[in-house]
């Protein structure tokens, strides 16, 4: 009988710390769930089978030059996981950045996605699902920046819109912007829509050249969601949102034109800008969003189109429209590339206050290496 | 009896084991869409935003939500045990250790505060300030800059926008402009003429009052302004706004419990809605120390509004008391949002000194 007891809690206590040690082992060496947040014109609201938008979102070209590119093939590393978020985001539905089908879709799939529960998306790579341990970050495109704007300033209590997106019938709805953004340790905005874009300002205005356009990713007319995608003022997301955002954002911008004919969509954008948005905007810089920013986030005088003197404005980390925003790279690609990674080794160029971790890679793998 | 207990001790941990790894299967979930809508904030039921998707059957269409669940989700203090444990990392990124500083500057302040670094960024100044917008033609050859003097109006107000065209060597041009205003369905209400100030810079006024209230609701109004001499076109945009507060000029002040300023300001609310307040406090010398906010549901009628500086923040900068209550925005809460015109109130509190706060 004392043989047995003593075997039995030998057993046990074996068992116990083989447990243990397990479960340190995992809270230490915890896996990078990447939470991806698509852009403009995705109707991410449909999941079924192999038609899957919102991921192909991030692995879909406009142009042949980037065929086959795939942004998580540069994002991932071992170990890594990923959760897709899609909403619907298409000039059909024309919801803007506030409304519940926009904010208060994208909040509560990131919210099932931090839960361990799965994105419900065929992922390509095997065991790629995020579990409730890992560390979360959420990456975002274009209008997915805007999203996150909106609900990261939100999410805080004394926002103006906490917890708050408005319906179809413009009564609002309480959605959960802090359990969203509560756990997450970054978001990065690649080619972020986050002032808006100067073609959304020129559709509405009726001095954009149609057939630059691509509706995917602008859209053919001035419909709701693109209306407060306009660079003006009463538009913004930043001005929607508290004094602080819930997690710290860290911007980087494109400023390479479009291969082929639509790279003259750059001449109708001031500034810098990867051929559908403004530098300036890309990178939340303080004032006009559509301000003449240089590839170094810098804005010069200038003299028949040469730029002299020191710069009028810097746009680094202490000169931003939002609350918590970081610099981390400026780089030569455009915006159908910054999605699906479709330039692997882009020019850069050194900014203030930028981040070189991950430098001469595109932005879903310098979000990798700057984050492993 | 010692084999019962520990079997029951093995049973219980492996069943807490498994709850850990598993805890979302415990999670009980929320289906009930009903609970989701309340009745504010609102978007302005004047605006036309949704009379033009209530007409497009498409936009009306009903879609499929996530349901919503229960936040059994990471917490804040999961960030801080993270942030603990890049820490101890030997080796970081740039990013691990910005991610570190911002954490560590984040948490030293209640999450509505924040210090203000200069004058030039503070965030309630920043609300308010006018951005002149330039836009170039094709060949960058030269570009139309345009601004109004204020984003916010009130019915009773006059918006001025001025305009000017200029050539790639810093020259102005002379021309002249075609301008409408227009509402947010892009519906146009008036045309507007500009004329000169004398340096080939161009003004145009648009007296609010003169136009009825449902020509001019409250909302956002565009004026569009063409140069079709030299192909140029953009747009400013203003909200008209109806904020329904105010402040009375009464205000409170004291130390809190937590050692924080507390000062706690008059409104008089006009109709019921959600409301939002955001103010910076300076010091007696122009200082400038921090901003804070509250957004609350309110009804028509007066209240008293508390408005929290943390006791650290106002340590970090230095500043003993008094101190001023430089810089109010007062709005209600509706889409677009209903900010009223800045106020500068000028409550000054007692000589407080700084080893009265707490951190």
């Amino acid at each position: 009988m004392q043989m047995n007891l003593k075997h039995l809690t030998r057993s046990v206590l074996s068992v116990t710390a083989l447990l243990t040690s397990f479960v340190f082992s995992q809270s230490a060496m915890a896996e990078n769930c990447y939470i991806m947040v698509h852009g403009h014109g995705t109707d991410g609201s449909v999941k079924s089978g192999s038609n899957q938008p919102a991921l192909d979102y991030w692995r879909s070209s406009h142009f042949s030059q980037y065929n086959g590119a795939d942004f998580l093939a540069h994002l991932l590393s071992a170990n890594d996981n990923y959760g897709i978020v899609g909403y619907n985001s298409t000039d059909e539905a024309g919801y803007p950045y506030w409304r519940n089908e926009t904010a208060g879709e994208i909040s509560r799939q990131i919210i099932a996605i931090k839960q361990g529960n799965g994105d419900g998306y065929n992922h390509d790579q095997a065991g790629t699902q995020c579990n409730s341990t890992d560390d979360f970050w959420v990456v975002s495109h274009s209008q997915g920046a805007q999203q996150m704007t909106f609900i990261s300033g939100n999410a805080i209590s004394g926002s103006p819109y906490y917890n708050t997106a408005f319906n179809a019938n413009g009564s609002s709805v309480t959605v959960d912007y802090k359990s969203a953004m509560s756990g997450i340790l970054g978001v990065f905005t690649t080619g972020g829509a986050i002032s808006g874009t100067e073609g959304a300002d020129r559709i509405c205005n009726g001095n954009w050249l149609d057939s630059l356009i691509n509706a995917a990713f602008l859209g053919k007319d001035c419909n709701d969601s693109v209306k407060w995608m306009q660079t003006n003022d009463s538009y913004l997301a930043r001005n929607l949102i508290g004094t602080n955002l819930a997690a710290p954002m860290y911007v980087m911008g494109g400023y390479k034109s479009f291969p082929g004919i639509q790279g003259a969509s750059a001449g109708f954008l001031n500034g810098e800008d990867d051929g559908y948005i403004n530098l300036a905007s890309q990178m939340s810089c303080a004032g006009s969003p559509k301000r003449s920013l240089w590839d170094d986030l810098n804005q010069y005088k200038t003299f028949l189109g040469i730029a002299y003197g020191s710069p009028k404005f810097r746009c680094n980390n202490a000169n931003k429209g939002t609350p918590r925003t970081y610099n981390m790279a400026s780089v030569y690609t455009d915006h159908d590339a910054e999605r699906n990674g479709g330039i692997s080794y882009p020019d850069y160029t050194n900014i203030e206050n930028g981040l070189s971790c991950g430098n001469g890679r595109n932005m879903a793998a310098r979000i990798g290496i700057c984050t492993e | 009896m010692y084999k019962k207990i520990i079997i029951i001790f093995a049973v219980t941990f492996f069943i807490g084991v498994y709850a850990f790894n598993n805890d979302v299967s415990l999670i009980e979930r929320h289906n009930s869409l009903a609970k989701q809508t309340v009745n504010t904030p609102s978007v302005l039921s004047t605006l036309p935003t949704f009379a033009t998707s209530l007409q497009n059957p498409k936009k009306n269409q009903t879609q499929k939500l996530s349901p919503p669940l229960q936040a059994q989700v990471p917490q804040t203090s999961s960030i801080a045990s993270t942030i603990a444990r890049i820490k101890e990392q030997q080796e970081r990124t740039q990013l691990q250790d910005s991610l570190i500083s911002d954490h560590e500057q984040f948490k030293r302040y209640p999450e509505g505060n924040a210090a203000i670094p200069d004058v030039d960024h503070d965030p309630v100044l920043q609300r308010y300030e006018v951005d002149e917008r330039t836009t170039m033609n094709e060949d960058k050859s030269m570009g139309l800059t345009i601004w109004s003097d204020k984003k916010f109006y009130l019915k009773t107000d006059t918006v001025t926008v001025f305009a000017f065209v200029q050539n790639n060597e810093g020259k102005k041009l002379s021309t002249n402009f075609n301008a409408e205003l227009l509402d947010i369905r892009q519906q146009k209400i008036a045309k507007l003429a500009f004329t000169s100030t004398g340096d080939n810079t161009y003004q145009t006024s648009i007296n609010l009052a003169d136009f009825s209230s449902t020509q001019l609701s409250a909302g956002i109004y565009k004026v569009l302004i063409n140069d079709p001499k030299h192909k140029l076109i953009d747009a400013v945009t203003f909200t008209l706004t109806q904020p329904d507060i105010e402040l009375t000029g009464e205000f409170k002040e004291r130390i809190d419990s937590d050692g924080q300023l507390l000062i706690e300001v008059q409104v008089l609310i006009g109709a019921n809605s959600q409301y939002y307040v955001q103010a910076s406090l300076y010091s007696a010398t122009e200082v400038p120390i921090g901003v804070t906010q509250t957004s609350i549901q309110l009804s028509a009628g007066l209240h008293w509004l508390p408005l929290s500086f943390a006791g650290v923040m106002i340590k970090d900068a230095g500043e003993n008391g008094p101190y001023v209550l430089k810089n109010v925005s007062l709005a209600k809460v509706t889409i677009p949002m209903m900010r009223a015109p800045l106020v500068e109130p000028g409550f000054t509190t007692q000589s407080y000194g700084l080893d009265e706060f707490k951190n």
